[in-house]
């Protein structure tokens, strides 16, 4: 029998692939053929793998179905085979996977799904934090508002996809049935119409989700890229002119957006 | 709201005679609005890993109120890849902030190269996946500052190149790496029917001392071709013969702190905790037997 290292090496070749012919003659057969034996190892992680993806994106899970939901998580398992001992960060490529996999279909909104379920997965385990100390944002000089760069709550994500996925979303929550749906299937024409931008957030044991006007998630993808506010404000009067800074601060505040900043002492 | 450095006033609390059971977040608000009458909690200590939000803030809430086990399922400790130190240190985060009793994982690796099966794999029962999984421990415990438990797994084949009974390796290991032995009484039940054995000469040859908790589970019977093999799905209740197998560990052993697992087709609460009075039940049985 070979070293552990590569007894390993094999065996888990056998998992992945399917080729089990170099660690067979190193396993008992004892009345089942050692294929069959490995089989079941290889069915269990497929499993437990298709069930850890099925609970993290159960509205693309709705979308397709069970049985073609099965079949994207064996070829996304084969592509991108867990890289951890933690099954929470298994979901992260499927986005990316979707995208690549169904570009220029009529299909392509599922990776939009599947960024918006994978950002709410993100923010069920993201970081808590204390709210904004508005006694020191106030203590800024005005002088210095300008150069100010806000820091995004850790449990907050910013979606912006060319399809209604947030729609898409609600219409696929247990116990909606039938109206939502249906809109879905008028085909891709309509789907592309209504690009949504959603913004994400963690409430007390709960995540909220809302579409944002263009201007205001181009002001919070702005901050969350660490740009002044002057820049940011800037961005989104670009789609908006009306764009009222003061009120959008005091809003996202208010909410727990921002939670916190730094300020550059300029010359 | 936990507030941080509330939690590093927690003193370990011991783990007492009655049955624990597995803490599953379907059960969560359950667990903490109902308190159930249960001895105390096992947690995968992976489904804790987060920085925020509910689940450690629902771990915090049942901590106040139960004795903890964490039980992890994703060190790979047999793996010849390097240890996994950032898992190692998200595992000594949760364990410094919660304080459990226990803090066990598997005599099993999970992934190779990188690549990560998420799975219990079986051991060859070697002199050299002895020593390579000695030192593992000893290093997982020299990390945490503390003494761990070691599960014996279910398992659905064997190596021919296996130099001892797997009861003899369990033991060594605990010898060579100074833990302890997470006795799963099903997993003995499962790999002897699978493996032909005798579960009761394996509980018997385990060293006395050396064993730390019991676990009891319940598995599934699969046929392959003609022969039949059971697999430990941890979806149903404990059968017949693994509670007479418990019944002998417990003259064997003591009043060891005992635990139920359910993972899949997870019952109510209630069902659990009517598990555990049963094996509390049949404990002191067992023990009035014994005297």
């Amino acid at each position: 029998m070979p070293a552990l290292h590569e007894l390993q090496r094999r065996f888990g070749l056998a998992l992945l692939g399917g080729d089990t012919a170099a660690i067979e003659p190193f396993i008992r057969p004892a009345g089942i053929e050692p294929a069959r034996r490995l089989a079941i190892y290889r069915n269990n992680s497929r499993e437990t793998f298709l069930a850890t993806l099925a609970a993290t994106f159960p509205v693309l899970k709705r979308l397709v179905g069970g049985d073609y939901f099965r079949q994207i998580a064996q070829e996304f398992q084969e592509r991108f085979p867990s890289g951890s001992g933690n099954l929470q960060h298994l979901g992260a490529p499927l986005p990316l996977y979707l995208e690549r996999r169904f570009a220029r279909t009529q299909f392509a909104y599922f990776a939009g799904v599947a960024e918006l379920e994978w950002a709410y997965q993100e923010i069920l385990v993201a970081a808590d934090h204390a709210p904004l100390d508005v006694e020191r944002l106030a203590a800024v000089p005005e002088s210095g508002w300008a150069e100010l760069r806000f820091i995004l709550h850790p449990a907050v994500r910013l979606v912006r996809s060319d399809f209604p996925v947030l729609s898409i979303w609600s219409a696929h929550q247990p116990g909606v049935d039938g109206a939502g749906a249906a809109a879905i299937d008028s085909g891709p024409v309509e789907l592309d119409a209504c690009a949504e931008n959603v913004l994400l957030r963690r409430t007390h044991l709960d995540v909220e989700m809302q579409r944002l006007p263009r201007a205001d998630f181009a002001f919070l993808e702005s901050l969350a890229l660490r740009s002044t506010l002057a820049a940011a404000a800037e961005e989104a009067i670009a789609f908006d002119s009306s764009f009222d800074l003061t009120q959008a601060l005091q809003r996202y505040v208010g909410l727990a957006v921002l939670t916190d900043f730094t300020v550059e002492i300029s010359p | 709201m936990i507030q941080p450095g509330a939690s590093a006033s927690l003193t370990q609390r011991p783990i007492p005679v009655a049955t624990g059971i597995g803490l599953r977040a379907q059960h969560h608000q359950a667990v903490v609005d109902t308190r159930p009458a249960v001895g105390w909690f096992e947690a995968h200590s992976e489904n804790y890993f987060a920085a925020g939000g509910s689940q450690p803030e629902f771990l915090a809430r049942v901590r106040e109120h139960y004795p903890l086990s964490f039980h992890g399922v994703g060190l790979s400790l047999g793996s010849t890849d390097p240890l996994d130190r950032e898992h190692l240190a998200h595992l000594k985060r949760i364990v410094d902030r919660f304080q459990p009793a226990l803090v066990s994982e598997h005599i099993s690796w999970g992934s190779i190269r990188g690549r990560h099966f998420n799975d219990l794999l079986p051991m060859p029962y070697t002199e050299e996946a002895l020593l390579h999984l000695a030192r593992r421990v000893r290093d997982v415990q020299d990390a945490l500052g503390r003494r761990i438990l070691l599960e014996n797994v279910s398992s659905y084949l064997e190596f021919t190149g296996s130099e001892m009974a797997e009861w003899e390796f369990v033991s060594e290991l605990a010898f060579e790496s100074g833990s302890g032995i997470l006795l799963d009484l099903n997993n003995i039940y499962v790999a002897s029917r699978n493996h032909g054995f005798d579960p009761y000469d394996y509980v018997e040859r385990i060293p006395r001392h050396a064993v730390g908790e019991f676990h009891l589970a319940g598995h599934s019977r699969n046929t392959v071709g003609s022969r039949e093999i059971l697999i430990d799905t941890h979806s149903t209740h404990v059968c017949d013969a693994v509670w007479d197998l418990y019944s002998f560990a417990v003259q064997r052993f003591g009043a060891v702190p005992t635990l139920i697992e359910w993972d899949t087709d997870l019952p109510a609460l209630d069902v659990l905790v009517a598990e555990a009075h049963r094996a509390d039940a049949q404990r002191e049985l067992s023990h009035a037997r014994a005297a």
